[in-house]
């Protein structure tokens, strides 16, 4: 086995990795505090990178370099507009859960569901309506060029997979730290344990879990404004990012962070190593080791590699 | 209205009536569909009849098991393409098809039913939405030969033709210009109502019951007795096989599959109608697939002018549209379709169970509100409230906007449902009066009762008589029309039959070839051969001008009196109906006269 190209594969994986973590993650943070699958987590993510591109573009659409660049000066443009993007993926965020989960509180489960899948829909044909259904072109957040990667034992570890990664640990140390180390991380914990005592303790139980999807929309802006260079960005962009981060949550356990950071790097692996040395397996079919990983591990360990086994007690 | 407006006891008379009531207009709305409908909305409604056994198929694992498994379109995908192939490759007719297709469903539902004992919850509902991810990309692999059967990323026609017992012809719209799409609209038809009927006394049986038990209480299930694993896998290997079945009325309805039909967005369209329709409910699978088709098609018709922004659905916003009305919807009806129903019936109808002796729980006689009761006011208000909304209706229709006129058709369709609630409570509350149950006000009650029980029986034969009055029409327009085409085509001379071109001059085509084309399936009558036909125009009376049904469908031009007379013989067909099949129970009369005879007792 040429071990300069599987390393080159891993290396390449590793990017698809990183963004299916961050997603993942997002929809594990969604879980815990909501007990919800958020179908319209990818979208929400998307229109925050369709911000990012509106904000760099300015008033022509598709040209970069106009509009803003004009008055804060090229090189701050593209940090600028993708922290704009993120600001506005939090308060959407925050706003959709104000707006249209916490009325539903008492709903079944499954009403709930269909509440995201009606975001999914909306945000999905509005982004299609305001911006078109093709792809555009967003520029990277990192340097992308021909020789922008390190040379490691013969293969490249590209600028934009360090770059994710950084980000992504960053976050994740953040998130420990915020989780962790402060009041409203305690408040969030505790919440996301048993609502109830929490709210008889004092916390304010809807403010809380508003911080909640406030942060995982954040972390989904940014996943879409790392990737969207990379996938191009139209509307449909998240969808079968989407379908992987769920099979990366499933399968490190849907109320773990870390198996939500472990099920993307499995999933990215195995999405790009198995096509490339299983014959029977093609590119086409990528999607199904990936799904197969998930099966494997959810028939052993029913809550994921790091989920909490739930136990009833009868 | 603090209590509901009639309190009848299960299985009595009163109750049976309104049962009859309601099985009478399903029938009714089945019968107008093939005949009244065009023909591409019949093929929609025959869309909207696969998605319901979709969902009837989620429903059974999710509604009936609570089992959160949500990619049925795997399996959906999977009844397809054993069709195609069978009815492809192996030149079986679609009737022998359906068991192996139920068969191959079940098997599969076996094995991927086999881990799903193990995976619960959310975690489950991640796993087959996966299944439904994967299966598109499945049909593309090149071994094994699936390619070559399922067509691979090109997709592969599929005849839509079926052997035609005999009896269809006698169905209504079959033999009429839209007969394509209507038998087609029968077959599905007579599907679902075999499917629905199987899994409601699959559900009412032992199995069924325990299958609800361990929805409710599985540790509780199981101390009972109850095998969870076996039943657990035998109810989703039955959804799995239903969902197959579904795959194989797709083949017939649109004739085409591809991988792509079969996608994670079919099985988000099959959550949608779950939810939307009702969960755990038998109806809810019914009005859930009606929702997914007929809503989006009107999202797409949408056009509204806001004055600075044309809001048009013909686009990408149609989706939108269609998302915003899913989230309005679960805001306001968060149990469905069915409970928002059910909720609306309880204001109106209230069912008194019965002791294991079939004696009502508690009398009949303590529902009584006495003499204080406003249920007559409450008859009253209804049977004026049908005909001022048919007419509030009537004038709206004619703005010729899609969402007033879609509004509108709600409102004339309320006397539908106003009418025979009228007539039932006003009956009550005459005998009541009668009985001396509403003491000093029972004059006014009965003259309350008594208006607004002809305003009832007048607006329930109205809605009869124009249920007809359509039907016929549509069935006569139709046929003459076929005639008149197959004259065109095969006699070396035109023959135009006047009636074909009064049809056309008629509202029903508003004199437009284009309309009058459009109620035929695509391209079997062009615009010349109808603008042959209404040119030609000859002076010879067609036999069948002189048919019955003819005189019906010149209503109004030509007869009050084909009114008049079917209205007599609408009535006569209710009354000799309702004495035969629904008043005959000789337990209830000689209950009723004893009632009688021990009121005129206590009176004493």
């Amino acid at each position: 086995m040429d071990m300069v190209l599987l390393l080159q594969r891993v290396f390449d994986a590793l990017f698809n990795s990183a963004i299916y973590s961050s997603l993942a993650l997002a929809l594990v943070i969604i879980f815990r505090s909501t007990g919800l699958l958020n179908f319209a987590q990818g979208e929400m993510a998307t229109f925050s990178a369709y911000v990012a591109f509106v904000l760099l573009s300015g008033a022509a659409p598709g040209v970069t370099g106009g509009g803003l660049a004009s008055w804060i000066g090229a090189p701050l443009v593209t940090p600028f507009a993708i922290v704009g993007a993120i600001i506005f993926g939090v308060a959407a965020g925050a706003a959709t859960e104000r707006v249209l989960i916490r009325p539903l509180r008492s709903a079944p489960e499954l009403a709930l569901v269909n509440v995201t899948i009606g975001i999914l829909l909306a945000l999905n044909s509005l982004m299609g309506q305001w911006w078109g259904t093709g792809p555009r072109v967003f520029p990277p957040i990192f340097p992308s060029g021909a020789d922008d990667h390190f040379p490691i034992a013969g293969a490249r570890l590209r600028f934009s997979t360090v770059g994710a990664w950084v980000i992504l640990i960053g976050l994740l140390v953040l998130l420990a730290l915020l989780l962790q180390r402060t009041r409203a991380g305690l408040a969030f914990r505790a919440v996301s344990i048993d609502p109830v005592s929490a709210g008889l303790n004092g916390i304010r139980v809807g403010p809380t879990l508003m911080y909640g999807w406030a942060l995982a929309a954040g972390l989904g802006a940014i996943a879409a404004n790392i990737s969207a260079n990379s996938v191009l960005l139209e509307p449909t962009m998240m969808v079968r990012v989407l379908v992987y981060a769920f099979a990366a949550a499933t399968l490190g356990g849907l109320d773990s962070p870390k198996g939500a950071l472990i099920g993307g790097v499995v999933i990215g692996l195995s999405q790009t190593l198995i096509p490339a040395y299983v014959p029977f397996i093609g590119f086409e079919l990528s999607v199904l080791p990936a799904m197969l990983a998930m099966v494997a591990v959810l028939i052993v360990r029913p809550a994921g590699l790091f989920g909490t086994q739930r136990i009833e007690r009868v | 209205m603090s209590s509901p407006l009639l309190i009848v006891e299960k299985g009595g008379t009163q109750h049976r009536q309104w049962r009859f009531l309601g099985w009478g207009y399903a029938v009714a709305l089945a019968v107008l569909v093939p005949l009244v409908l065009q023909p591409f909305e019949i093929g929609k409604m025959n869309r909207a009849l696969v998605l319901m056994v979709a969902v009837l198929a989620v429903n059974l694992v999710v509604g009936f098991n609570g089992m959160l498994a949500l990619g049925h379109s795997a399996f959906m995908g999977i009844g397809a393409f054993v069709t195609a192939s069978m009815v492809q490759d192996e030149l079986w007719d679609y009737w022998m098809v359906i068991p192996i297709a139920v068969i191959v469903g079940f098997a599969i539902g076996i094995v991927v039913g086999l881990p799903a004992l193990r995976v619960k919850g959310l975690y489950l509902a991640l796993v087959t939405i996966a299944q439904a991810a994967v299966f598109p990309t499945l049909v593309n692999i090149d071994e094994l030969g699936i390619a070559r059967r399922t067509g691979g990323p090109n997709g592969r026609d599929v005849i839509e033709e079926v052997d035609r017992p005999g009896f269809m012809e006698w169905l209504p719209g079959v033999d009429g210009a839209r007969g394509a799409n209507a038998y087609r609209y029968w077959i599905l038809l007579l599907m679902v109502v075999v499917v629905l009927a199987l899994v409601r006394n699959i559900m009412s049986s032992r199995p069924g019951r325990a299958v609800l038990a361990i929805r409710d209480n599985a540790a509780g299930a199981a101390v009972y007795g109850v095998n969870l694993p076996m039943y657990k896998t035998a109810n989703f290997a039955l959804s799995a096989s239903l969902g197959s079945l579904a795959g194989l009325m797709w083949c017939l309805d649109k004739g085409f599959v591809a991988g792509q039909d079969f996608t994670f967005l079919l099985a988000v369209d099959l959550i949608i109608g779950l939810v939307i329709g009702g969960v755990g409910t038998l109806q809810g699978s019914v009005f859930g697939g009606l929702f997914v088709v007929w809503v989006r098609d009107l999202t797409k018709r949408i056009s509204i002018p806001l004055g600075f922004y044309n809001l048009d659905g013909d686009g990408p916003l149609s989706a939108a549209i269609f998302g915003l009305i899913l989230i309005l919807f679960t805001f306001f009806a968060p149990g469905g379709i069915a409970s928002m129903i059910t909720a609306i019936q309880k204001k109106i109808i209230q069912v008194v169970p019965l002791t294991p002796d079939d004696e009502p729980v508690s009398p009949m006689a303590g529902f009584d509100p006495g003499p204080e009761s406003n249920r007559s006011m409450w008859a009253m208000r209804f049977a004026v409230a049908g005909p001022v909304l048919l007419i509030i209706g009537w004038v709206l229709m004619n703005l010729d906007n899609l969402l007033v006129g879609t509004l509108a058709f709600g409102l004339r369709f309320a006397i539908v449902v106003l009418a025979p609630i009228v007539v039932f409570v006003s009956m009550n509350e005459l005998r009541a009066a009668k009985a001396g149950l509403r003491g000093d006000n029972a004059d006014k009650v009965a003259s309350q009762a008594k208006l607004a029980g002809v305003l009832g029986v007048l607006g329930f034969a109205y809605v009869q008589t124009f249920a007809l009055n359509i039907a016929l029409r549509a069935h006569h327009v139709s046929h003459l029309a076929r005639e008149a085409v197959t004259l065109n085509r095969d006699g070396n001379e035109i023959q135009a039959i006047p009636a074909v071109t009064e049809a056309l001059k008629s509202q029903d085509f508003k004199g437009s070839a284009g309309d009058f084309c459009a109620t035929f399936p695509t391209g079997e009558v062009t615009n010349l051969d109808v603008a042959t036909l209404c040119d030609v125009s000859q002076p010879a009376i067609d036999a069948s001008e002189t048919s019955v049904g003819f005189w019906l469908v010149g209503w109004p031009t030509q007869s009050v009196l084909a009114m008049v007379l079917s209205v007599i013989a609408i009535v006569a067909i209710v009354v000799i109906g309702l004495k035969f099949f629904v008043f005959s129970d000789p337990k209830q009369d000689a209950e009723a006269s004893s009632e009688t005879a021990s009121v005129g007792a206590s009176s004493d």
